[in-house]
């Protein structure tokens, strides 16, 4: 089994594959798709798997097939459309699905492809090439977990591994070229015996459960794994995609060799402060939300010390699908990318026509930056009252036969569980109830706007959108601060905060012991948890018809 | 636990129009404000039709929001029934603002409530605040940054509503909770008297006023004195008391947990 840290692998064939670490789009649209600039950009521009998403979600990318995966630790994304099937440790996703969020274990392996069988070759015994950043012609992709050791294949020239041949060389099927090799010292793989595996295990718990924790909305149970602690394969073989200039011949392109002052070996051994960094890493658990995106060049050390720390980090996400920019051009603005596209390569057939799609060539106007409305919720210095913020907030969503709306990548109905029906164009509708608060001591609450929770609740200046309720809280002992927590609803997530209270906010997800907040650290919640306030106060949430 | 309110209320039809399509509830748990429109009168139907569902269901009890929002689509159908019997009066239709005393959580609440562009205020630690947002085009205009909220008062399409009662698509009303305080004073009108007077005489007469009876009288002197173009209506709920020995709590700082444990 041969894994490669920051890329993927891929057998060759007529399906496109537009990779840019750690997102990977598997499609059948034609390289000169005049829909493609728009994917390539965005992924260029290191966008979020939304983004690349939202955009093959327009109305007019509706008969595109496609398969989106992003490695994010331990964890992996899946969004899909259309006859592209992902398999999952042989266990083959609904091709029906839409988005699957996938914890894998320490031997785990995803493959993309069309063909409908379990036997994808993945044996070693064919051609399998190697992409981190670039767009390549596949019949299947595969990514995978935790690699066995692995030994140079035979024919491997080691003076050759300053740089990967040039795509368009890569011809014969019966190659047994391969790219980078990940070699795993024994020291490397030393760390999967870390006591710093508990750390790690913990916060893969963590993740596993907070993917979990959007089952309402996608249907889809987590595929079930074991907690062992996962360590991810600490070299690195890093490829910096270049690309001149406009011209059809494709340049070698050049590794960049990890921090090891070695590049002619084919084994890359991680560095004492690397490693040291890896092993702070994994004990720490993490709650922030997603970082900025990876840039697109960066130097090797801190390639390696980031992509280190990030496949060790499984990160609490504040929410997989974010809020989509349906603008009117539904396109986002980009600058001008950095990454070209590299051409396409065909181990049999003649190369194709445009090798090169013109990133570089190409060159986006930024769009008129648009005028952001006035809304005040402080006190405007020409007026002596406070304002409310706007009451209707839109949404993408599906329909249900029954008209409930769901978010638009759900498998079923989050109200009436029916299954909904993929193929139906989104819907743009106020967004509807979320679901409710039911308080101790009585009462509910509904979540057409958030709830800010406290002995003297006040609304919050400066946010955008309904304001929310205030629900104020007897509490005699004075353990339930002024401005305890807060409910909000974002796009379609119900997330509670807490509000630096005095004595804390916990959240009882449901079969899950419970969780202190981080002040002003926003978590979603699913119906059935229960947010207990300075274990004086709690409510619980629920969705239902 | 009883509260206790001041209340007072006005309704006039101004110096312009020929007949008053304005109506209000001052109720036991409930007060609001209809502002009816239709040709020939049919406001006026409106309006009342409202106000009449809400005083009825009111003599029951306190509401809930989820009774509330079933009022209001009640409300909403008899109106459209009404338009189907009468085709004259058809297109018939009202706004609804309002406030509702409700218990949560052991504690008194407001359910602030509106559909349309009939308003509440909320004149709470020497502050005013709008408690509810317009259904109106301007105020969609203001959303999306086109006009100011100076510019909108003047606005040729300040008198369009985007939802009202009596639509053939039920209208979603927006219901936001705030709790009940002593001292508050809350101020539901129709667009006659906000499209007379700005906010700051309106926060100055709220503030000065010492019952809420001087309250309306001031703010609908005001509204006349300055034109009286439309139907002014006001009702003005002031909090005196609200029987809550916890009400000190309210001000002092929370304690830690671990101090009141070594206690």
């Amino acid at each position: 089994m041969i894994t490669h840290e920051d890329g993927f692998t891929y057998q060759p064939g007529s399906l496109i594959c537009l990779a840019r670490w750690p997102i990977c789009l598997v499609t059948d649209m034609a390289v000169d798709d005049p829909r493609m600039p728009d994917i390539t950009r965005l992924l260029a521009n290191a966008e979020s798997l939304n983004a690349v998403a939202s955009r093959l979600m327009q109305p007019d990318a509706r008969d595109v097939e496609y398969a989106l995966m992003e490695v994010e630790g331990a964890a992996v994304h899946l969004v899909m459309h259309g006859g592209i099937i992902a398999w999952v440790d042989s266990e083959k996703t609904s091709a029906k699905q839409s988005v699957a969020d996938i914890r894998l274990s320490r031997r785990s392996q995803i493959i993309l492809t069309a063909t409908d069988s379990a036997h994808c070759d993945v044996s070693g015994q064919s051609t399998r090439l190697w992409v981190a950043n670039g767009l390549v012609c596949v019949s299947s992709v595969i990514w995978q977990t935790m690699p066995s050791p692995v030994a140079v294949p035979t024919g491997f020239d080691a003076a050759a591994t300053e740089e990967i041949a040039a795509p368009g060389s890569l011809v014969a099927a019966s190659s047994s070229l391969v790219t980078q090799m990940p070699d795993h010292t024994a020291e490397s793989t030393g760390l999967t015996d870390e006591p710093a595996d508990e750390g790690v295990q913990d916060s893969i718990d963590v993740v596993g459960h907070t993917l979990a924790g959007f089952d309402h909305l996608f249907g889809q149970a987590t595929v079930a794994v074991a907690t062992e602690g996962m360590t991810p394969s600490p070299s690195v073989a890093n490829v910096a995609v270049q690309s001149s200039d406009s011209s059809d011949t494709v340049r070698p392109v050049q590794t960049t060799a990890p921090a090891d002052d070695d590049p002619g070996r084919t084994q890359t051994a991680i560095s004492t402060t690397a490693l040291a960094e890896l092993r702070e890493d994994l004990a720490e658990p993490i709650t922030e939300p997603i970082a900025e995106p990876v840039s697109p060049v960066a130097e090797p050390a801190d390639r390696l010390s980031a992509a280190g720390s990030r496949a060790a980090r499984p990160r609490v996400l504040s929410g997989f699908i974010d809020s989509f920019d349906w603008d009117s051009e539904g396109i986002p603005v980009v600058a001008e990318p950095e990454v070209p596209v590299v051409a396409p390569q065909q181990s049999s057939v003649e190369v194709a026509d445009k090798p090169r799609r013109g990133l570089v060539e190409e060159e986006d106007e930024a769009d008129a930056p648009r005028s952001i409305p006035e809304i005040d919720a402080t006190v405007r210095k020409d007026s002596f009252i406070e304002l409310p913020g706007s009451s209707e907030v839109m949404v993408v969503a599906f329909a249900c036969s029954r008209g409930h709306y769901s978010p638009p990548y759900a498998a079923h109905c989050r109200i009436c569980g029916a299954l909904l029906d993929q193929s139906q164009a989104v819907l743009e509708v106020p967004r509807p109830t979320l679901g409710v608060l039911k308080l101790w001591g009585g009462g509910s609450v509904f979540l057409d706007r958030g709830v800010i929770f406290g002995r003297s609740p006040r609304p919050i200046p400066g946010l955008v959108g309904p304001e929310p309720s205030l629900v104020k809280i007897e509490d005699p002992n004075r353990d339930i601060s002024s401005q305890h927590c807060e409910v909000r609803l974002e796009d379609w997530y119900v997330t509670v905060r807490d509000l630096h209270s005095t004595n804390g906010t916990q959240v009882i997800l449901p079969h899950r012991p419970p969780v202190t907040l981080r002040a002003n650290d926003p978590m979603a919640l699913e119906p059935g948890s229960r947010v207990v306030l300075a274990n004086a106060f709690d409510f619980t949430f629920e969705v239902g018809a | 636990m009883s509260t206790v309110l001041d209340v007072a209320a006005e309704s006039q039809t101004g110096h312009v129009r020929s007949g008053n399509e304005d109506s209000y509830v001052a109720g036991q748990h409930v007060w609001a404000v209809a502002d009816g429109m239709g040709g020939q009168a049919a406001g006026a139907v409106a309006s009342r039709i409202a106000v009449r569902c809400v005083q009825s269901r009111d003599e029951s009890g306190p509401l809930d929001q989820i009774e509330l929002g079933s009022l209001l689509d009640l409300i909403n159908q008899r109106i459209l029934a009404y338009g189907h019997g009468h085709p004259k009066a058809a297109g018939l239709g009202t706004t609804l603002a309002g406030v509702a005393l409700t218990s949560l959580a052991g504690q008194s609440h407001w359910l602030v409530f509106n559909v349309g562009d009939s308003r509440v205020y909320r004149l709470t630690d020497g502050r005013l605040r709008r408690e509810t947002v317009d259904h109106s085009e301007v105020q969609s205009l203001i959303d999306h940054g086109e006009i100011t909220f100076q510019e909108a008062r003047s606005h040729p399409q300040r008198n369009i509503l985007t939802r009202c009662l009596g639509s053939v698509h039920t209208p979603k009303a927006d219901i936001k909770l705030v709790p009940c305080l002593p001292g508050d004073r809350f101020l539901i009108c129709s667009d006659g008297l906000t499209g007379e007077i700005d906010d700051g005489i309106i926060r100055d007469i709220l503030l000065e006023a010492r019952t809420s009876r001087q309250a309306t009288e001031a703010l609908v002197g005001a509204a006349l004195e300055q034109g009286g173009r439309d139907n002014i209506t006001v009702v003005v709920v002031g909090v005196d008391d609200v029987d809550d020995d916890l009400c000190q709590s309210l001000v002092e700082h929370t304690l830690p947990k671990s101090e009141i444990e070594s206690q």
